[in-house]
């Protein structure tokens, strides 16, 4: 069939010759790049569900294997870091997208009489949005994504009256955990999409039948809904005479709005490309070291609420965002104004100016905020391994640092010597390497034995340590520091047992820079120049001190005196 | 009217706007098809590490007579650290060992070892192998499929992924 067959065929069926008149040969008035907004928010909607629906072939919503998933994704699935990339990045360039078009809709006057429905339409599918994003970040079940969640969730409990149940129903019950997950994949993937698009359907048939806009120019007026018919005619001629004067829609605006689109393509891809998402640690509730923050545009309500004494915090978390997102709504019906251009109704533009540098210097002050906590993260071996002792029910028998089962020794106190190849062993057949048998056979796989290694290797202490780090401990740190019987100033805390509390990691980092992980410390750096130790001599100190354990002393306390270890 | 506006109906800066807008959509739609393409063509190029679940001591198997084992295996599946139950039917003979995978070749039914005739029977469409895996009549277009197997210090190890027969 010719391309003229196949026209004729399509037009005696569904009329594609007058949709075509309507939709791609139709005119529009001559505008601005500013104008092209709308189409890059689209592209970027669009990109949303391409790579989301790659995502989801490959992630599971359980709090099991959501984390893993999320690694496997980043880590081993082919361009599976690119496609998680562009869909994080693309999340941050929706909002952004939206924000300056709604900004250039408003700037120009272009929500007025007849456009209503385009603008309360654009509302709501900002506000989908945003739901989008929150219930997004909670999928990879990272530490960023739980606490965030956390926080989120708490702040709608706050609502009046149906805060709470609320909060319940996002929770899927009590507390978040694989109900809260399902819940939110499902509003994140199924439901809010579903939305999402028919609204998107609704602000486009919109844009098409009462078509775009004519330029705001200085001084011209507009007519209101209040009008008589015969000015509301007058301003609709007007429009028309614009719109005759401009350009048919293809390819001349969509010429246009593919140039943008394809500078934000380019953007988006080297941002996915060069600042790949990040899989973050793990979610540990536990974990009372991580500063939780939330995505960037959420950073303002953030910071706001730090200026906000408890019982108003309400008022500002619901009442205040939910008065914002209700006058984003009512704007086209509070306006009276008849004028379109920013400088003729000065007002309206100081106002929008003022909200949006409000919440531009609230973010950059909720960025800028100082992380509190002395978070150092473990690393991601350490992390595994840990996960995997859990999985494989290590705890039943073995004690990580006095807590847990007694039957196997305790882990922290693990022999330093032994490596990779004597703890491989040790799983695959106990009784070749410890007397007596009572140890069960587990087969970890390859990984998971090296991941319980570096797991009991940080427990213990982080490694091997020379017989110089007590004696530099004694030299450099008993002039303040106690540690079982040596030292006998109290000018520090006492540090026996402090690898019970401590890792390797934050130590060392401790010493390195000890303002700057705890902001009320009195120490002042050990390092070289500032101080007297050269970062081998520091990760000595830190693993000897990471492996001194209440439990050892105890037990050193029953025996021997003297050299803690 | 601006200059512009008589551009706007000349035929040549039609043709080119159009051949802009579709090249660029074109080259956009390529960018960010190869990782979406290469995401999901990914598994095309992943091999799965050998690991071998442990069925006994070869010496257990009687001489040519078929058993079904079931075994564990512990295993990567993806994101996931399985430990799944997996069947299979073992036959020793002089000649080596043979594991076969519990699904009849013609659409998957678990099929079973009927003594007297000395035959695999499928409960579905009546396939009949011999202890060798062979077809001897039915649907099944090919031998019965096997897991690799091997011995290592007296027993016997599978690969729990079934190798498909020729």
């Amino acid at each position: 069939m010719s391309r003229r067959g196949l026209a004729d065929w399509l037009d005696e069926r569904i009329g594609i010759r007058e949709i075509h008149r309507t939709v791609f040969a139709r005119k529009i008035p001559r505008v601005g790049w500013f104008y092209t907004l709308g189409s890059v928010s689209l592209f970027l909607l669009l990109i949303q569900v391409a790579t989301g629906s790659v995502l989801a072939t490959s992630y599971a919503p359980t709090p099991d294997h959501a984390f893993e998933s999320v690694r496997f994704i980043s880590e081993e699935a082919q361009f599976g870091s690119l496609v998680r990339s562009l869909h994080v990045w693309g999340a941050s360039a929706i909002v952004v997208a939206l924000a300056l078009h709604m900004l250039r809709t408003f700037f120009t006057g272009a929500y007025k009489f007849p456009r209503e429905l385009t603008w309360l339409s654009g509302v709501g599918l900002l506000v989908l949005v945003l739901a989008l994003s929150f219930t997004g970040y909670l999928l990879p079940w990272n530490a960023k994504a739980y606490w965030a969640t956390e926080v989120g969730i708490r702040i709608a409990e706050q609502a009046p009256l149906l805060g709470p149940s609320l909060a319940r129903m996002l929770r899927g019950g009590e507390e978040i955990g694989a109900q809260t997950l399902t819940r939110f994949y499902a509003l994140h993937a199924l439901l809010l999409p579903g939305i999402l698009f028919a609204l998107l359907g609704a602000h486009l048939f919109f844009v098409v039948r009462q078509g775009i806009s004519a330029p705001a120019r200085r001084g011209a007026t507009t007519p209101l809904a209040s009008d008589p018919r015969e000015q509301r005619d007058e301003g609709a001629a007007r429009y028309r005479a614009e719109k005759e004067a401009g350009e048919p829609f293809y390819p001349h605006t969509l010429a246009k709005d593919a140039a943008v689109i394809a500078l934000v393509a380019v953007v988006l891809a080297a941002l996915a490309w060069w600042l790949p998402a990040e899989v973050g640690e793990v979610a540990d509730p536990t974990d009372a070291t991580y500063n939780p923050r939330p995505e960037w545009y959420f950073l303002g309500l953030f910071q706001l609420l730090k200026y906000f004494p408890g019982e108003l915090e309400p008022v500002v978390a619901i009442v205040l965002p939910s008065i914002a997102i209700a006058l984003l709504f009512a704007l086209p019906f509070l306006d009276r104004s008849r004028f379109r251009h920013a400088l003729d109704r000065p007002i309206a533009t100081a106002l929008a100016a003022a909200a949006v540098l409000a919440i531009g210097t609230l973010t950059v002050a909720g960025a800028r905020s100082p992380l509190l906590s002395a978070h150092v993260p473990a690393p991601p071996a350490v992390t595994a391994g840990r996960q995997a002792f859990e999985r494989l029910d290590c705890g039943h028998c073995h004690s990580v640092r006095g807590s847990g089962g007694l039957l196997g020794p305790d882990l922290a106190l693990a022999e330093p010597t032994r490596g990779v190849a004597w703890t491989r062993i040790h799983f695959q057949a106990p009784s070749a390497v410890v007397a007596g048998p009572r140890m069960p056979t587990v087969a970890p796989l390859d990984e998971e034995a090296a991941a319980l290694f570096a797991y009991i290797d940080e427990v213990r202490g982080g490694g091997p340590y020379s017989e110089k780090a007590p004696r530099a401990f004694r030299r450099y740190c008993t002039e303040c520091h106690r540690l079982n019987e040596w030292g006998k100033s109290d000018k520090g805390p006492d540090l026996t047992g402090i690898g019970d509390a401590r890792s390797r990691s934050f130590i060392h980092r401790y010493l390195e820079d000890p303002k700057g992980l705890l902001t009320d410390s009195h120490m002042s750096s050990f390092l070289a120049p500032d101080g007297p130790l050269t970062h081998e001599q520091l990760e000595d100190i830190s693993r000897f001190l990471a492996a001194q354990h209440a439990v050892a002393a105890s037990a050193a306390a029953d025996t021997t005196k003297g050299d803690p270890r | 009217m601006s200059p512009e506006s008589d551009g706007v109906a000349s035929p040549d800066r039609r043709r080119l706007l159009a051949s802009v807008f579709w090249a660029v959509s074109a080259a956009i739609g390529a960018l960010l098809s190869v990782p979406i393409v290469g995401f999901l063509t990914g598994p095309l190029f992943r091999r799965q590490a050998r690991v071998g679940a442990n069925l006994g001591a070869v010496e257990s198997f009687p001489l040519n007579l078929p058993r079904r084992v079931d075994f564990a295996v512990r295993q990567r599946d993806g994101w996931a650290i399985t430990a799944g139950l997996k069947s299979a039917w073992v036959v020793r003979s002089e000649q080596g060992v043979r594991v076969f995978d519990p699904r009849c070749t013609h659409l998957g039914c678990a099929y079973h070892w009927h003594a007297t005739t000395s035959r695999f029977l499928c409960p579905c469409h009546n396939g009949v192998y011999d202890v060798e895996g062979r077809v001897v009549s039915g649907p099944p277009p090919r031998p019965l499929d096997t897991f690799e197997a091997w011995i290592d210090g007296g027993s016997l190890y599978v690969s729990p992924t079934p190798v498909r027969s020729a």
